[in-house]
């Protein structure tokens, strides 16, 4: 249950800080285009 | 600071439980349904399946023998763009030769990709497909089905995320992604989606418009520029593709490029946020803008609690608890570190026995 919470948090934080990340990638000119 | 705090709460609130919650009200009030009957059985659209790949080559045979074989009862040409491929590409498609046509360009990006694919094109409905994934067999008969209604100018399927068994972070990942999916399904009830699926989605050709260059979320100007045009983009969930849960990092990667990409949205299509010109407005501005406001609402949640903890009990418990959730989302991360850590372990075995 623990286990199952804290992968849900992890999941939530990673797919939301993204677009921090996203918009630095942006303004920095990187490549995004690449796929995984 | 006060301020800053109720408002950061209200707009994370708003995106992930009012806004949703929103939907299911709109949606049992004003129901736009299409009809999902089959055509008569001359009378299935022609498709053009566009699949634009770099580097594909491992998996491209597998795709094409996926996509041969479903089961569709119109004519169906597929279509496989290059896009600066520098592997084996051209030899793997050989085999194919006189039943998929195959066009190459310089390495120009997927939007560039896609426009040189609708080029080729020969026939009314165009589906876009990505190399990685594979398609149910009836899948092409799904996603035709909704176009019987004129209204109807792009359908999205859906994308079914399996879970391998040692990956940690698809439990998180799979939750997120059944709530984006049930908003989207939500919102093709009240109207429109506001993007379709990348994996699995058709549009009508006579719609298309060629993407700018560098274009990154084809799957939201496209049927964005539908809605525009006065059409509705529908989901059909009966329209299966499937796919993996990635590791984190994969899944992060492409969460950020589908951040970006909503950020460049903004620049390539600005009529998005004009209320008198995008009639999915609110819809737009609560799911794509509300999502990349949110990682800031959180930040200021943190700061404004932290600050105002000492004022009252009532902040400096909703610090405690951001506290303790994030606390919690560590753990997360060292648990999917470690399923990582196992998972290579277990592929070392796995070669050391070959």
């Amino acid at each position: 249950m623990l286990r199952r919470a804290a992968r849900i948090a992890f999941a939530f934080v990673l797919m939301n800080y993204e677009a921090v990340a996203a918009l630095g990638a942006l303004l920095g000119g990187k490549e995004v285009w690449q796929r995984r | 600071m006060v301020l800053t705090f109720w408002l950061c709460a209200a707009l994370v609130a708003y995106v992930y439980v009012g806004y949703p919650a929103l939907l299911v009200v709109w949606s049992k009030v004003r129901t736009s349904k299409t009809s999902n009957q089959a055509p008569r059985s001359d009378n299935w659209p022609s498709i053009s399946i566009i699949i634009a790949a770099r580097n594909e080559a491992h998996r491209l045979p597998g795709r094409l023998n996926n996509l041969l074989s479903l089961a569709y009862a119109g004519a169906c040409q597929i279509i496989v763009v290059s896009d600066g491929s520098t592997d084996d590409t051209a030899e793997a498609l050989r085999p194919y030769a006189g039943t998929v046509d195959f066009a190459a360009i310089d390495v120009a990006g997927k939007a560039a990709a896609l426009n040189a694919g609708v080029a080729a094109a020969r026939h009314d409905l165009l589906v876009f497909a990505d190399a990685r994934q594979t398609f149910a067999v009836d899948a092409l008969s799904e996603l035709a089905r909704p176009f019987g209604d004129p209204r109807v100018g792009a359908v999205s399927g859906e994308l079914i995320l399996e879970q391998p068994e040692l990956s940690g972070v698809a439990d998180g990942v799979g939750l997120y992604w059944r709530l984006e999916k049930r908003i989207r399904e939500l919102e093709s009830d009240v109207d429109s989606m506001v993007g379709t699926t990348g994996a699995i989605y058709a549009v009508r050709r006579s719609l298309w418009k060629p993407l700018p260059a560098g274009t990154i979320l084809d799957d939201v100007l496209v049927p964005m520029r539908c809605v525009m045009q006065g059409r509705r983009v529908v989901f059909n969930r009966r329209a299966r593709a499937f796919d993996r849960v990635a590791d984190s990092a994969s899944e992060a990667r492409r969460k950020r490029r589908t951040h970006a990409g909503n950020y460049q949205l903004l620049a390539i299509e600005p009529r998005l946020l004009a209320p008198w010109s995008n009639r999915l407005w609110l819809q737009y501005v609560s799911h794509k803008i509300g999502r990349l406001l949110v990682p800031f609402a959180l930040i200021g949640l943190l700061v404004s609690s932290a600050s105002l903890a000492g004022s009252s009990a009532a902040y400096a418990l909703a610090f405690t608890a951001q506290c303790g959730f994030y606390l919690l989302a560590a753990l997360g991360a060292f648990l999917e570190l470690a399923d990582r850590a196992r998972t290579r372990s277990a592929l070392s075995l796995g070669r050391s026995w070959r």
